[in-house]
């Protein structure tokens, strides 16, 4: 897994339940293979899971679809960031 | 287990009686088909299972913490949670709901709803996770603010996911504005539901959630959900996302809708404004750390503060929203913008609703201003216009009930009664709960927030596009039914008006859904077509508009005869507070007009007669309530008229 520092994350968690729902057609954030941790005062850290892990699914890149799910439903003032490191690992740990 | 699975809704509604510690499991199935969601099925169960005369403070009342289907699942905006209990401030209807990341986590351990009856012998907390129930000991939490409370419980827990609200001291106290929060920093503000927790003797609700949401057509569901966001993209960051709520001061200065001084005047003096507005943007531009968001939330309008200068240097908190600088730079007539991020922070963390706080104190303040309280009353303390010490302190006083500070802790419509000296006047509340809406001003706002059946609040009618929005008639006719919708002094359509929102509003709040990312914004954003979408699409069960109105509807009526049954209210309830009668609009852009009896009676009128409630009374006909298959509400009213 890979943990990602963020400053636009407003850790509202809605990429766990899009990607949850990738996987297994439910919005199950605890099957998702990204968590958002962390608090409004310390900050959010995205862990990206690229491998299964407990009862998480490896990130697949949301493969198949044009847009991974995550970045769709990211709110707009923070997509760019989810784009980056989304995009990034991805690329370099094909699944 | 007498559940079954339902997709959207998660199936099981738990009870929890605090006095024995027995649970006990209903299928949501039982209610979920006659009625929709949180808010929905919550009164529903209140009217069957509270009865007139049951104290609000004491063991027969119940508080029911409710999700709606929609909540836990990517429709924009489902990020609400319900409270509702029979009211302390109105005794009629207690409505309230909140922000957060609470209503998925339940939604996540597998419950819709939780429903706590009767009363702890010593202080408790509630623990769910998933299917462990746990009433834990919370002696040590008692007297502990709603911050301390949210860390320590987690920190007990050992799960920084665990989602806590909880009570403040204002809740122990009773204060009858005490509210719940929720995340440290969201709150279900109004109708004192807080007290009702304290009276229960919880001090928290903690819950954790490892399963799932299911929706029974996901591609159908995916496909509303994507195409409801579409109204969204392109907001990269909006003046709503930049400042919060606050962004909308402007808006209110201009169209007279700030209450200063305890509604006397209706916007700020020039010079107070500019120092607000600006404070506006150095609280954007310096203190803020971070935008803040909810689950599914495409538009995030909470932000996080610290503050870096001045009196309050090191303060950290979510960020206020209009209603802090409406209650404490126009209520109060604070002139110090940062003192409204200190005292919003801290009834947050005595648990006390901005609103009736800064209501209580506003009475009081204007009742020393006229000579009616001197310091022989108010233990000492002078009552000066913005005098931000003494408001800290009588906030400190209210959360404690302490001195002077047991009789605000009443609210200020029966703090006025206690008092006499004809101080009731000046107690500007609706049904018995203290207000933060200007009346005056805007009429379709003001005529939703006086029939509003929780007493006042902006939530379950108000159309807040009236001095808001630029909307053509012909738009405004299309999406609202009415043309007149941004002409606020018109009266002509605004019942009318009322009525849509009194719709969508109830659906949103039992639904699970924010208001400010539907119609009630935007003719733009979603609206009832795309809701009914997303809930057919959830539920599986088929549902239009229309068929939303009707729930929607029956859900009014259960309220109105709540409101008839246990706190007697007729049509004299749903009237404006006194001086919003008698008093012109002194200055500023509504300067002079004057909203009058005649004009109140006609508009109540043209309401009832839309609803089908008698235009004598307001109690809705026979032939009404047959109509929405509410058969057993209209023998119940029969019998108490009787």
């Amino acid at each position: 897994m890979t943990t990602f520092e963020t400053t636009l994350c407003t850790g509202c968690r809605t990429c766990e339940l899009a990607c949850s729902y990738h996987h297994t057609g439910v919005f199950q954030p605890s099957k998702s293979s990204i968590e958002i941790t962390g608090s409004p005062k310390e900050g959010f850290k995205l862990v990206l899971f690229e491998a299964p892990h407990d009862n998480r699914a490896a990130c697949d890149g949301c493969r198949g679809l044009e847009e991974p799910l995550c970045i769709r439903f990211c709110p707009a003032v923070a997509r760019s960031e989810l784009q980056e490191y989304i995009g990034g690992p991805l690329e370099s740990h094909p699944v | 287990m007498t559940t079954r699975d339902l997709c959207g809704y998660a199936g099981t509604i738990l009870r929890m009686d605090l006095a024995t510690s027995r649970t006990s499991l209903e299928p949501t199935e039982r209610y979920a088909r006659s009625w929709l969601g949180g808010s929905g099925l919550a009164q529903w169960m209140l009217y069957n299972e509270v009865k007139p005369g049951v104290d609000s403070l004491g063991p027969a009342n119940k508080l029911i913490i409710g999700t709606g289907p929609l909540n836990g699942t990517l429709a924009p905006g489902a990020s609400r949670v319900t409270a509702d209990a029979k009211g302390p401030l109105t005794g009629g209807v207690g409505s309230s709901n909140s922000d957060g990341h609470f209503s998925a986590e339940l939604k996540f351990a597998g419950y819709d709803s939780l429903v706590f009856e009767g009363r702890a012998e010593k202080p408790v907390y509630f623990w769910l996770h998933d299917s462990h129930v746990e009433l834990k000991d919370a002696s040590h939490l008692w007297g502990k603010t709603t911050w301390e409370t949210d860390d320590l419980i987690r920190e007990e827990l050992r799960d920084e996911r665990v989602q806590v609200m909880c009570i403040g001291p204002a809740g122990e106290h009773l204060a009858r504005g005490a509210c719940i929060i929720v995340n440290k920093g969201r709150a279900c503000g109004r109708c004192g539901l807080g007290a009702v927790m304290g009276s229960k003797n919880l001090k928290a609700i903690a819950v954790r959630g490892t399963g799932g949401v299911k929706i029974a057509d996901p591609k159908r569901f995916m496909k509303a959900a994507e195409q409801a966001r579409k109204a969204f993209e392109g907001e990269s960051e909006s003046v709503r996302t930049r400042y919060g709520t606050p962004f909308m001061t402007r808006n209110k200065q201009e169209m007279s809708g700030i209450p200063y001084k305890n509604f006397q005047y209706l916007d700020l003096p020039g010079d107070a404004f500019s120092r607000l507005n600006n404070a506006i943007e150095i609280w954007q531009q310096q203190y803020r750390t971070r935008i803040v968001g909810y689950p599914a939330c495409p538009r995030p309008c909470d932000r996080y503060f610290r503050i870096n200068r001045g009196s309050y240097a090191g303060l950290e908190c979510l960020g206020v929203q209009f209603e802090a600088l409406a209650d404490f730079a126009g209520k109060l007539a604070v002139d110090d913008p940062d003192f409204i991020i200190e005292v919003n922070a801290y009834c947050n963390q005595l648990g006390l609703d901005i609103d009736s706080a800064a209501g209580a104190i506003g009475w009081a303040m204007e009742c020393y201003e006229k000579g009616i309280l001197s310091e022989r009353d108010t233990d000492g303390l002078s009552l000066h216009w913005g005098d931000t010490n003494v408001i800290l302190e009588l906030t400190r006083k209210i959360a404690s009930r302490e001195g002077f500070g047991n009789i605000l802790a009443e609210g200020c419509a029966r703090a006025a009664r206690l008092l006499g000296r004809e101080s009731e006047y000046f107690a500007l509340h609706v049904k018995g709960q203290d207000l933060y809406e200007v009346i005056r001003s805007a009429i379709g706002w003001g005529l939703g927030v006086c029939v509003a059946t929780r007493g006042g609040g902006h939530t379950t009618g108000a159309p807040a596009m009236e001095t808001s929005a630029k909307v053509s008639p012909d738009v405004a006719e299309k999406i609202y039914g009415v043309r007149s919708l941004t002409d606020p002094l018109a009266s002509e359509g605004k019942a009318k008006l009322v009525g849509y929102f009194e719709t969508l509003h109830r659906v949103n709040n039992a639904l699970g859904v924010c208001h400010s990312i539907t119609h009630w914004s935007s003719p733009s954003y979603p609206g009832l077509p795309e809701l009914a979408e997303l809930y057919s699409a959830a539920t599986g069960w088929e549902t239009t508009e229309e068929d939303l109105k009707r729930l929607a509807t029956r859900m009014l009526h259960v309220e109105k005869a709540f409101n008839i049954l246990h706190a007697g209210f007729s049509r004299k309830d749903d009237y404006p507070p006194r001086r919003c009668l008698e008093e012109p609009i002194p200055r500023g852009a509504a300067a002079g007009f004057a909203l009058t009896e005649g004009m109140w009676d006609r508009l109540l009128d043209e309401y009832y007669e839309m609803h089908g409630w008698d235009v004598r009374t307001g109690v809705p006909a026979r032939a009404t309530l047959e109509a929405l298959g509410l058969r057993s509400i209209a023998e119940d009213l029969d019998r108490a008229a009787r």
